[in-house]
């Protein structure tokens, strides 16, 4: 795929999103107000109606006035990928931290990511796992007496 | 004006306000230095940090930060080739070959030098220039505002990024993400999910946080995954005068630093533009009134100094805007306004009135900030050259870690995810190429745009005719129109070449 077909395709994207919350989104999640002068949902609809037609049209010059017809568009399978493995891995320190504690998120995350990063010697897994939490919890708790979860 | 002066250093001489200020110039330094990492990032992560100090304290601190981050910069640049933050990569163009040639310090300190003349001048046209310019502001009503911050969104809209369309969708999402929390007027709910921890409204420290920092960093780990940790060229050759910089070769250059220093000035107050644009235009200045611009590109210092005074005359000069109108002119000034705000405090034109003390206390601590910046880089050079080549699979883990410590210290538990979610936005924006610049600007304006607006139109009545009784306002708003139509039909006309709105 051609980046100016991926560049259309998010802008269409955008429109129909933009037109889904003008239709249904804002009626259900902004509480009307009649005693006002200005309605709550106007801002978000202001916006919203912008960021619906800024990508139609985004769309449109893309699909008939983008000289650019070769270059190709960037999406790489294995990059969104390793996107999805380090935010599964963010998700899963944040869940840690929550019910366990920031030092076990702490050290499953520094751990987790020094090992994703290409580190394979046990020592330096250690080290950085234990270390930068460690550091920070002191810091935090210790010294300045600021709770962490 | 010299009891002004005396009071504003008492309140910048204490003792936490100045290990702030080291503190803050030495972490600026050191993340300008690492490749992938900036003084924005820091910034973001920093923000949080400031809930526990004293107001000064706090804009010391993140102004430091982002002195700091200009200088640390340029060290990767030139040593590595790689820089360590945007507003560097014209630095490398000349400070690179220097470095080849074994003048790595000459051109370190070429840089340093005239990164701090050129900040220091800023700074003195700030404190020149934001009191007059809020006296004038002053007198401006919800109108007047609400045209200049329409016209401050439309200018960042269309200078920022590629294209225009998507640095527009990018200033309206932060516009639409605004909106969250409770209706200013009516104390009504919007897209607040039943979550009571978003009735005050999205926390700016986690949206920095999740977009500037957190995104980098997530980008960073794929990027720089099983990379080889890069090494960089010697700081200099044996010989004593590749090491120092002379007085002869700095004055040479003084006239180069004093016009990138305006160039960068001009720029930095207007919002949006940034200190890259900056640097860019500074060395071209410099190329076309040099004798020999032949040599710029093949290790000529004025090439150095002339990005470098440009680049950080930025970072003063970001505050005028900021200061005298409440409207940030770039991202740093953007995040440092939601410190202002975390502190209860709210830039603008009433600021030099109510916060006087503040703000010339602010400004003493920025000329205590560029002294400490040009020691702490003279003597810390070796050092930050050594974190140029940190290792990224230590490095970013622990940044990543700092930024979820960050976020739950602004807002808690809920922080934690909503850091993560706003890092996927982040991401997201990156890949796809939408601005970030336009987005947390966009965020950051949002309630004031609002509130403006508001205001208009219960002062106008349902009266069109009240805005043709606001003649500055009328003007700002035809500039805005004008400064739209004339960016778009660029673009239209330009649309046979490969540029994209």
């Amino acid at each position: 795929m051609t980046l100016r077909i991926f560049e259309a395709l998010v802008g269409a994207g955008l429109s129909l999103l933009a037109l889904a919350i003008w239709l249904w989104g804002i009626p259900a999640w902004v509480e009307p107000n009649d005693f006002v002068t200005v309605a709550p949902d106007l801002m978000p609809r202001v916006a919203v109606g912008a960021i619906g037609v800024l990508g139609a049209l985004m769309c449109l010059h893309r699909l008939f006035l983008e000289p650019d017809r070769t270059t190709p568009a960037p999406i790489e399978p294995a990059t969104i990928g390793l996107a999805l493995i380090v935010l599964a891995l963010f998700a899963v320190s944040v869940t840690l931290m929550l019910t366990v504690g920031f030092l076990v998120g702490g050290v499953f995350i520094t751990g987790a990511l020094t090992v994703f990063m290409g580190q394979r010697a046990w020592w330096a897994i250690l080290l950085t796992a234990v270390c930068p939490p460690l550091l920070l919890w002191g810091f935090f708790e210790v010294l300045l007496g600021i709770p962490l979860p | 004006m010299l009891e002004t002066v005396i009071t504003a250093f008492s309140d910048a001489l204490t003792v936490q306000t100045l290990v702030l200020i080291v503190a803050g110039v030495f972490i600026g330094q050191f993340f300008g230095a690492i490749p992938g990492l900036s003084a924005l990032t820091a910034i973001a992560i920093a923000v949080p940090l400031t809930y526990y100090f004293t107001p000064v304290g706090a804009l010391a601190f993140l102004v430091s930060i982002n002195k700091g981050g200009t200088v640390g910069g340029s060290v990767s640049a030139i040593l590595m080739n790689t820089p360590g933050t945007p507003e560097a990569a014209a630095t490398a163009f000349d400070g690179h070959p220097l470095a080849k040639q074994g003048k790595g310090l000459k051109a370190l300190k070429m840089a340093l030098f005239s990164s701090v003349t050129g900040d220091t001048l800023s700074d003195f046209v700030l404190f020149a220039v934001s009191a007059p310019l809020a006296l004038i502001a002053i007198r401006m009503g919800p109108t007047e505002m609400l045209a200049v911050i329409v016209f401050a969104l439309t200018i960042i809209a269309s200078l920022v990024g590629k294209s225009m369309f998507k640095g527009l969708i990018a200033a309206f999402l932060g516009l639409l993400l605004a909106t969250v929390g409770l209706d200013p007027e009516g104390g009504t709910s919007r897209f607040i999910f039943g979550m009571p921890d978003l009735m005050d409204g999205l926390p700016i420290s986690a949206v920095g946080i999740g977009v500037l920092a957190m995104a980098e960093v997530l980008r960073q780990l794929i990027v720089l995954r099983g990379a080889a940790g890069d090494s960089h060229l010697p700081l200099s050759s044996e010989r004593p005068e590749d090491k120092r910089l002379s007085w002869a070769e700095f004055r040479a250059c003084l006239r180069t630093i004093l016009r990138s220093a305006a160039i960068g000035t001009g720029i930095g107050a207007l919002p949006g533009i940034g200190s890259s644009a900056a640097a860019f235009i500074g060395y071209n200045a410099a190329i076309r009134a040099s004798k020999h611009p032949e040599t710029f590109g093949k290790g000529n210092i004025e090439g150095v100094a002339a990005t470098e005074s440009a680049n950080s005359s930025v970072v003063g000069a970001n505050f005028i805007p900021l200061l005298s109108l409440g409207i940030p002119g770039n991202v740093a000034a953007a995040l440092i306004l939601g410190a202002f705000i975390v502190h209860g405090i709210q830039p603008g034109p009433h600021l030099m009135q109510e916060q006087g003390r503040l703000v010339y206390a602010m400004f003493a601590a920025m000329v205590i900030a560029n002294g400490t910046n040009l020691l702490l880089g003279y003597f810390g050079l070796r050092i930050f050259a050594l974190a140029a080549r940190a290792p990224a699979l230590v490095v970013f883990p622990t940044i990543g870690l700092v930024c979820l410590t960050g976020a739950f210290l602004t807002s808690g538990t809920f922080g934690l995810p909503l850091v993560v979610g706003f890092a996927v936005i982040g991401y997201l924006m990156r890949a796809l190429g939408f601005s970030f610049v336009t987005f947390i600007i966009g965020f950051v304006l949002g309630p004031s745009f609002e509130l403006s607006f508001r205001q208009t139109v219960i002062l106008a009545d349902g009266d069109l005719g009240y805005l043709v009784d606001r003649p500055i306002a009328m003007v700002i708003f035809a500039l805005s129109a004008f400064a739209l139509s004339r960016t778009i039909w660029r673009h239209v006309s330009a649309s046979g070449k490969p540029v994209t709105p």
